[in-house]
């Protein structure tokens, strides 16, 4: 392979031999150290060689003394290339700008990829990033990671360790989520059980500790419901871990407007693609005409053009799918109004409620040109998380 | 072989003239140590090695590779026959 290759960049000679003595030939470059490859027989006087270009000329020589005939059939390898290329001046230049351009380009950063981010959004590290002085379009040698990594360190507290890596043109940045852990109790650690919730209380067992409120108690967010110590009467005050289950009645409002006529727009089916190019910055459209639909919604979906794995070059397709969309005026009446905002209001208040739904009452109010709903559940929750305090 | 040869457990055929021949699936041939060429033809070679003369009989034999000490041929070999001197 290497031979070859060194071969190939020294240039290499097709040559035909003709003679009666062309063993002798062949033993005598063999002793001057001029070495033949490829040697075919082609017919009982003729034989097909391969030789170097740099020994031609003392392999002529030794031809000469052993009678035979060396014709040079084409050259092949760089040199014969160069010769060859050498009088298309614009070919020539044009390849070495070329070569120039991918070079230059390989010193700027063309995509910024986000790895390992799972709950926070990469764009908003990306936009970081770029306020930061790390964007698409900079000059490798300017990238500042460590000012980055340290303005970001210090901003945000859900990143534990952060990392720019410059591969090619690819500015990667591992992200490590910082995981926000339960804070633990022990067991001999003193705690308070307090509110999280406002409500009135429904029931309230304390397995350790003294409790402060009764059940129909109506407590605020924060309160303290079972305390962690207890009272003998020859013990005095002993300190402990609360423990203990307190439930309340808790009341969730939420309201929600919905519009009396109410524009719908629904996708037909049918779709368009079209492509454009883009410079970094400056866009091409392939495209003269318009959307041939009235009303649409695009779609970009954009791709970068990559040379290697890693190698990403300022160029990127752009596809634009456009979807026909129709629209529907509906006109909402009070009784489908109230579903709609129910429906509207459960979803969100799925997420919040965990305990019981005992209750649930709807309000409906008529504006001019809209609904008011208003939903109000009453759940029984479990409402007491322990918190620690120090004697 | 030298002593010093043998102390160090150099291989016998780097160190002496002694020809080796490998054939590879009856049709590439790895001549080392040989001295010159006597014939060739496509159907026949004839290559002198230090001690002895080696005749190889095939079809399409080709000479893919020279250097100072070893000879590639290629081609399909049929036979193979040594002359001790």
């Amino acid at each position: 392979m290497l031979k070859r290759l060194i071969n190939f960049v020294l240039g290499y000679i097709n040559v035909e031999i003709e003679g009666y003595y062309i063993e002798k030939f062949i033993n005598m470059c063999k002793r001057k150290e001029i070495f033949l490859w490829g040697i075919r027989k082609q017919k009982v006087t003729v034989l097909k060689a391969k030789i170097a270009k740099i020994d031609i000329e003392q392999a002529k020589s030794i031809a000469q003394e052993n009678q035979c005939i060396i014709k040079i059939k084409n050259q092949k390898g760089f040199p014969g290339l160069w010769k060859r290329y050498k009088k298309r001046k614009i070919f020539i230049i044009s390849f070495f700008l070329l070569l120039g351009m991918v070079y230059l380009s390989s010193k700027f950063i063309w995509n910024i990829e986000i790895q390992g981010t799972s709950k926070i959004n990469p764009d908003e590290i990306v936009k970081e990033a770029e306020d930061s002085g790390l964007k698409v379009g900079m000059l490798k040698c300017k990238v500042d990671a460590e000012s980055f990594i340290n303005k970001l360190r210090m901003e945000r507290t859900d990143i534990s360790w952060l990392g720019v890596e410059i591969k090619g043109t690819n500015a990667i940045i591992k992200v490590v989520e910082a995981e926000e852990k339960p804070e633990m109790f022990d067991e001999n650690d003193y705690c308070n059980i307090i509110a999280n919730k406002s409500g009135e209380i429904t029931k309230i067992y304390a397995h350790s500790g003294t409790p402060l409120v009764k059940e129909g108690d109506v407590v605020e967010k924060g309160d303290v419901l079972i305390a962690g110590w207890m009272e003998g009467n020859f013990t005095g005050k002993q300190y402990m871990n609360g423990n203990g289950v307190v439930k309340a009645k808790i009341k969730y409002t939420d309201s929600e407007k919905i519009d009396k006529k109410e524009i719908k727009r629904e996708r037909t089916g049918k779709k368009e693609n079209k492509i454009s190019i883009k410079f970094n910055n400056f866009k091409i459209n392939f495209y003269k005409r318009l959307s041939k639909f009235e009303k649409y919604d695009t779609i970009y979906a954009e791709k970068k053009l990559q040379l290697l794995p890693n190698y990403y070059l300022p160029i990127s397709f752009i596809e634009n799918t456009n979807f026909e969309i129709y629209e529907t005026e509906k006109i909402n009446d009070y009784s489908s109004a109230k579903l709609q905002g129910e429906e509207v209001i459960h979803n969100k208040m799925d997420k919040l409620i965990h305990g019981e739904i005992i209750d649930k009452s709807t309000d409906v109010i008529e504006y001019d040109d809209y609904y008011k709903i208003t939903v109000m559940y009453e759940v029984i929750e479990k409402i007491g998380t322990k918190e620690k305090f120090n004697i | 072989m030298s002593k010093f040869d043998k102390l160090f457990e150099i291989p016998q055929e780097l160190v002496s003239e002694i020809p080796k021949v490998t054939i590879l699936g009856f049709e590439k041939l790895l001549l080392e140590n040989y001295k010159y060429i006597l014939e060739y033809q496509d159907v026949f070679i004839r290559v002198k090695m230090k001690f002895g003369i080696i005749n190889i009989y095939g079809v399409n034999l080709e000479m893919i590779e020279m250097t100072k000490d070893d000879l590639i041929i290629m081609g399909t070999v049929e036979s193979i026959e040594f002359e001790k001197l």
